[in-house]
């Protein structure tokens, strides 16, 4: 289809506009803002869809502002290359036509025409809407404004048709997507999302199990109960054989024989114990007769050894005090000598120390009298240095003082030569003896006379003569007097009367502080420690020395000397070794004395002893024979020895008749007897409650029917099988039926939209490469944009995107159309507002390359976007 | 002199029924006992000098106190002697149904016979020897001991015992606790009365098993009958009336479709007579039908199941095989009929491993598709 002309009058804002020469491809309308672009689409809508005599709101939305006029729009357009003219007035005298390739139609019959020849559904009442009553042009036609679907409504069913065209009829429709819904319902009451059996099966085969767990538990009660009713058969079987078998009764005989046996047994075994009793009283009183004759015997043996004992020890002891009396004799004898020694050892020190005492005071005297010397030295230089100290630090004037006092002395003698250099000299040369006054004192004529200042000298003879000096004398005087005053009280500060003095002064306290160093270094010479300390040893010495010698030392006043001690020294060694000698003898001598004394002592104690124990042995042995003599003892033993033999004989018999008994094996018998009778009432006893508790049990656990249940539970289990596996089968087959019907939807649908696809492919190349738009096959509106293989929503995508994608699936779409035949063209109001510069220039050839197959018109207010796009039509 | 009696055996009251879901089963459980007391009112309308139970008539040792104390109520009705043998169901172990019955209370005119002692509670005119089990499986002939017994002139000998008669009973039974097939001629019995084999039965010349009162299985045999017994003396042939007392037919059907209908299922049911609630029905079915006779066959048995007193189906023998209406059916275009014609595509190929459940799901989408329609 192609539109070729467009004309409009009064119809909303416009009132007359015609755009003509509308060519093939591209077709830019361009026109400002409110130039009425979008009435024009509007124009176009109201003549192709709307009744022409449609009214109301519809009607009125055509009229101008106001007005009351007639609305009409004509279009030229060619269908498969055959041309048509389509007229319509609305609202004031409503017309319509149409002519055609050899048809010409009116009124309402153009409507069912148009409606035919475009494939859409003409509104019944009221106005045309977009996506209900104008077919695929709703979706081709597009106005200002981006929707968030394409809006392909009525249009569907020829899109569909369209694509059924091309590849037939894939989809299952309503009812495939029924059936589909149903399996799906039907999968996942048996299956989960992750494939896993939930519902029935889980249920069955819980049951299933619980079932097996009950059954298990019965059987493993009925094992029990079989084993209780085995147990119990055999209890009753022993307690039977043992009424059979008469076992309790022939138990309690067998019992009374054996007791019997046994008593007769114990009676020969009473008589043995008997005949044993008085057998070892009889071996009792024999031995202790022949203790009483063996202890008599012992004691006679005790005292005759103590006697001998007593007489030895005597003797021994008598030895033993000789030897350590000879020793004391000895020990005396050395200590004498030992005594001797050490006096001569004490003569020969005491002399050695009277020599030494008498050489040392000899040798100290002469010491003194050096040190004595010496001290006298010291002091007298001491003295010296005292005195010139005192000379130097008489005088206070230093070399500073000196030079300060030469300095004022050259300041008064420069001030005085200048005063008198301008001083009247007066020269009195009296003509006798004249007394001169100078200001009332008188002086001496004779002397030069200088004046520098006001005088009034009284000449006597004379008169008063008044002087005044002049040019500045005055000051000269002045300053001269104040140089001498400058003098004077230096002079007078430091007390000396004159400067020449003063410089003596210096150079005596010099002389004197020479000195003093000096005799400084003598003093030290001679008392290195102070003349105090020097002094002091002096004195000490000297006290020393006035102390008298002893005796024995005064005796050696005067000889004392080194050969004289020596000799004395070597004696006293001599003795002292001697004394030392002595000692050793006295101390080995009272070793042997002591060793010698003790030996004794011990001796006569122990031969004291002896006798002591000699003594008392003879006592005891006499005391005990006078109660029974040695005869009558052993008599005593002769007789107990013949009543043990008579006991040992009747011994032996009671032997012999309880071995004829046998007791050990009646006990045996009796024992062995007993314990079956105790055993069979045990065994009874034990199997009666055994089986009393067992009835008990049994009657207990048979209320429970175990063997019912267990029946049931196996019918059940049967049965429950049979359900799990029905339930298995069922959702093995709703998971293959589901799965089945998805993947042959799946592929139906991408045989469906296969034909769009490959019409969007290459535009999408163009401006989103690597990305696939995604339709709903039923709808056949857009999903959204793969991108990456991550679907992207429409409704998620940028406004300029989603623009884009919009207007290349509308391209894709109408090329479907036309390619099926159908009327297509596309009108695109205001498109792609929202798209950059970049992506505009790659939609240009987008449109381009649609465009060739396609009429396309573009309505826009910025000419420059489309620029050199297409034939260009200004409103 | 004339001895008549009734001889039955395994009642096996207590029989759970497990397989048989909810209030039918429990209905099975509950008709055993009635049919009990059925017996007793007959014998009381015959007159009958006792009721021998050849074994069994308990289900097992270890059926619930409350079991016994019905069933001991169900006698009441005959007043008469009732000797019960115990069998292998119910052997005389040291703790049995019987040791349990004795706790409970016994009735006077309720003997059990469970030692080998001879029973003769007629004045003389009869002697009954029994052979009880003390155990479910006796390796020795319990009856031997009948050829010794002796018993007072011109007395009946009855003999009751519970076990196989050797070699002579149908379809390769079990063969335990075996009974000498010329016991009844060798001990010089007047009628041996049997139990064990569930249908009634002349095993042997005066030798009878009288089946179970009550059948409690889908196996053809005549059960659901006692033996009336009227006999006159050791030389004397017996009369033996057999009467029918069971309540529920058991009916197994075995069939195999293969018209690709579900006619010949149908007709059967229709067959069973006009009280299908006494019909206690197993249903086999084999060969083949199409998705639109299954969902027919389905329909019905639903009905069937209702009007039955109990409907075991077993089809897994019973393939669908779609037809070309069935599959056009569901869909003729689209994505639906590809899904269709793949799963069919397995189906019939005997090697896909999903075999049956692709056969399945064809089944399942053929209703989903009718159940939308």
């Amino acid at each position: 289809m192609h539109i070729r002309r467009i004309e409009i009058s009064d119809f909303r804002k416009i009132q007359h506009r015609k755009i003509e020469g509308l060519q093939d491809g591209l077709n830019i309308v361009v026109g400002d803002n409110e130039a009425g672009k979008s009435t024009m689409l509007a124009a176009l809508r109201a003549v192709f869809f709307e009744r022409h005599r449609v009214g109301g709101a519809v009607a009125e939305s055509m009229l101008p502002y106001g007005g009351t006029l007639r609305p009409t729009v004509a279009v030229d357009f060619e269908i498969d290359g055959k041309a048509w003219s389509l007229t319509k007035a609305f609202c004031q005298r409503p017309e319509a036509s149409l002519t055609g390739p050899g048809e010409r139609i009116a009124g309402d019959a153009v409507e069912d025409r148009l409606a035919e020849l475009f494939g859409f559904t003409p509104p019944g009442r009221g106005g045309s809407k977009p996506e209900e009553h104008q077919g695929t042009h709703g979706l081709l036609w597009v106005e200002q404004g981006t929707r968030i679907n394409l809006g392909v409504g009525a249009g569907r069913d020829t899109l569909a048709a369209a694509l059924e065209r091309e590849v037939g009829q894939v989809t299952g429709g309503e009812r495939g997507r029924a059936l589909l819904a149903a399996a799906g319902e039907r999968r996942d009451r048996f299956w989960d999302k992750r494939d896993k059996p939930r519902g029935e099966i889980v249920a069955q085969r819980k049951l299933v199990e619980e079932l097996l767990r009950e059954q298990d538990d019965l059987l493993a009660r009925r094992r029990r109960y079989d084993e209780q009713i085995a147990r119990l058969a055999a209890i009753e079987e022993s307690l039977d054989r043992h009424r059979r078998d008469d076992r309790l009764n022939k138990a309690v005989v067998a019992v009374g024989t054996a007791s019997r046996a046994m008593a007769e047994a114990e009676q020969r075994g009473s008589a043995l114990k008997e005949a044993d009793a008085r057998f070892s009283e009889a071996e009792r009183l024999t031995a202790e007769a022949k203790e009483r004759r063996d202890h008599r015997a012992a004691l006679v043996a005790k005292c005759a050894v103590a006697r001998v004992a007593a007489e030895k020890s005597a003797i021994d002891a008598e030895e033993t005090s000789t030897l350590a009396r000879r020793r004391e004799l000895a020990l005396r004898e050395a200590e004498a000598r030992l005594k001797a020694a050490r006096q001569t050892r004490e003569t020969a020190e005491a002399r050695g120390q009277a020599i030494e005492e008498a050489l040392l005071r000899r040798r100290a005297q002469a010491g003194l009298t050096a040190q004595e010397s010496t001290l006298a030295a010291a002091e007298a230089q001491m003295l010296q240095r005292r005195e010139a100290l005192a000379r130097a630090e008489a005088t206070t004037i230093d070399a500073e003082t000196v030079t300060a006092l030469v300095a004022a002395e050259r300041a008064a003698d420069r001030a005085r030569a200048e005063l008198e250099a301008a001083s009247v000299q007066i020269a009195f040369e009296p003509d006798g003896v004249r007394q001169v006054t100078v200001d009332g004192v008188a002086y001496p004529p004779g002397e030069l006379l200088s004046l520098a200042r006001d005088a009034v000298l009284l000449l006597e003879g004379f008169g008063r003569l008044v002087l005044r000096p002049g040019g500045g004398t005055a000051a000269l005087a002045r300053k001269a007097e104040a140089a001498e005053r400058v003098l004077r009280d230096a002079l007078q500060r430091h007390g000396v009367p004159s400067v020449a003095e003063a410089q003596r002064a210096l150079q005596a306290r010099a002389a004197a502080q020479a000195e003093v160093a000096s005799l400084t270094k003598a003093v030290a010479a001679l008392a290195p420690q102070g003349i105090e300390t020097l002094r002091q040893g002096v004195e000490t010495e000297r006290a020393r020395l006035a102390r008298p010698l002893g005796a024995a030392a005064a005796a050696f006043k005067d000889t004392a000397d080194g050969l004289l001690l020596e000799d004395a020294k070597r004696s006293r060694n001599a003795s002292r070794m001697v004394e030392q000698e002595a000692e050793q003898d006295m101390r080995a001598a009272a070793a042997l004395h002591q060793t010698a004394a003790t030996e004794a002592a011990t001796l006569n104690e122990r031969s004291a002893a002896a006798q002591r124990q000699e003594r008392a042995l003879a006592e005891e042995l006499g005391g005990a024979r006078t109660v029974a003599d040695d005869d009558l003892l052993e008599s005593r033993v002769t007789a107990a020895e013949a009543s043990l033999a008579v006991a040992r004989l009747g011994q032996e018999s009671a032997h012999r008749a309880l071995a004829a008994a046998d007791p050990e094996t009646a006990r045996l018998v009796l024992e062995r007897t007993e314990r079956a009778e105790r055993e069979i009432r045990r065994d009874l006893a034990a199997l009666e409650t055994e089986r009393r508790d067992l009835q008990v049990e049994l009657r207990a656990v048979g209320q429970d029917g175990i063997g019912e249940r267990l029946t049931e539970i196996e019918g059940q289990l049967e049965a429950s099988r049979a359900g799990l596996a029905s339930a298995e089968r069922e959702a093995t087959a709703s998971r293959l039926l589901h799965e089945t019907l998805l993947i042959a939807q799946r592929e139906s649908k991408d045989r469906w939209l296969g034909p769009v696809r490959r019409r969007v492919e290459p535009y999408l190349r163009l401006i989103h490469p690597d990305s696939e738009i995604r339709m709903d096959d039923r709808t056949l509106e857009i999903e959204g944009l793969v991108r990456d293989g991550v679907l992207e929503s429409f409704g998620s995508l940028s406004m300029g995107a989603r623009e884009q994608v919009a207007v290349i699936t509308r391209l894709a779409l109408a090329d479907v159309l036309r390619a099926a035949g159908y009327p297509a063209a596309i009108i695109l109001d205001d498109a792609l507002v929202n798209t950059d510069e970049t992506r505009l220039d790659r939609m240009h050839n987008v449109l381009t390359r649609a465009a060739r197959t396609l009429q396309i018109l573009i309505f826009t207010c910025r000419e420059r976007d489309f620029l050199g796009l297409g034939a260009t039509h200004r409103l | 002199m004339t001895f008549r009696f009734l001889h039955t055996a395994d009642w096996q009251v207590g029989k759970p029924f497990g397989s048989v879901p909810g209030d039918a089963g429990s209905e099975l459980r509950g008709q055993r006992i009635r049919t009990v007391r059925r017996i007793a009112e007959l014998a009381r309308e015959r007159a009958v000098d006792a009721v021998l139970v050849a074994g069994d008539a308990f289900d097992s040792n270890d059926v619930k106190d409350k079991t016994i104390v019905q069933t001991l109520e169900a006698l009441r009705g005959f007043e008469g002697p009732w000797v019960f043998l115990p069998g292998n169901h119910d052997a005389a172990l040291a703790h049995s149904v019987w040791t349990r019955m004795r706790t409970l209370g016994l009735p006077p005119n309720v003997v059990i016979a469970d030692t080998p002692t001879p029973i003769d509670c007629w004045g003389g005119r009869a002697q009954v020897l029994p052979a009880p089990l003390k155990r479910r499986r006796e390796v020795l002939d319990q009856t031997a001991w009948f050829e010794e017994a002796a018993t007072p002139e011109g007395a009946c000998r009855i003999g009751l015992a519970h076990g196989s008669v050797a070699g002579r009973l149908p379809g390769g039974s079990e063969a335990a606790n075996e009974i000498p097939e010329d016991r009844a001629a060798r001990a010089g019995l007047s009628y041996l009365a049997l139990g064990d084999w569930h249908g009634a039965l002349e095993i042997a010349p005066r030798t009878y098993y009288s089946g179970t009162p009550e059948t409690d299985r889908h196996r053809a045999n005549r059960s659901a009958h006692v033996h009336l017994v009227e006999t006159n003396g050791t030389r004397a042939p017996e009369q033996v009336e057999t009467l029918a007392v069971g309540h529920y037919r058991w009916v197994a059907l075995d069939l195999s479709l293969i018209d690709g209908t579900c006619t010949a299922a149908l007709t059967e049911l229709e067959r069973l007579g006009d009280d299908p609630r006494r019909c206690v029905v197993s249903l086999r079915l084999s060969g083949s039908v199409s998705l639109t006779e299954r969902r027919k066959l389905e329909a019905a048995l639903r009905l069937w199941e209702a009007r039955l007193h109990h409907l075991d189906v077993d089809d897994s023998a019973l393939l669908d095989e779609p037809t070309a209406d069935d599959l056009d059916a569901i869909d003729t275009a689209g994505f639906v009929r590809l899904a269709v014609d793949r799963l069919r595509a397995r189906a019939e190929d005997p090697a896909d491993p999903e075999r049956d459940a692709a056969r399945l799901a064809l089944r399942l989408i053929y209703l989903d598709h009718r159940g939308r329609a």
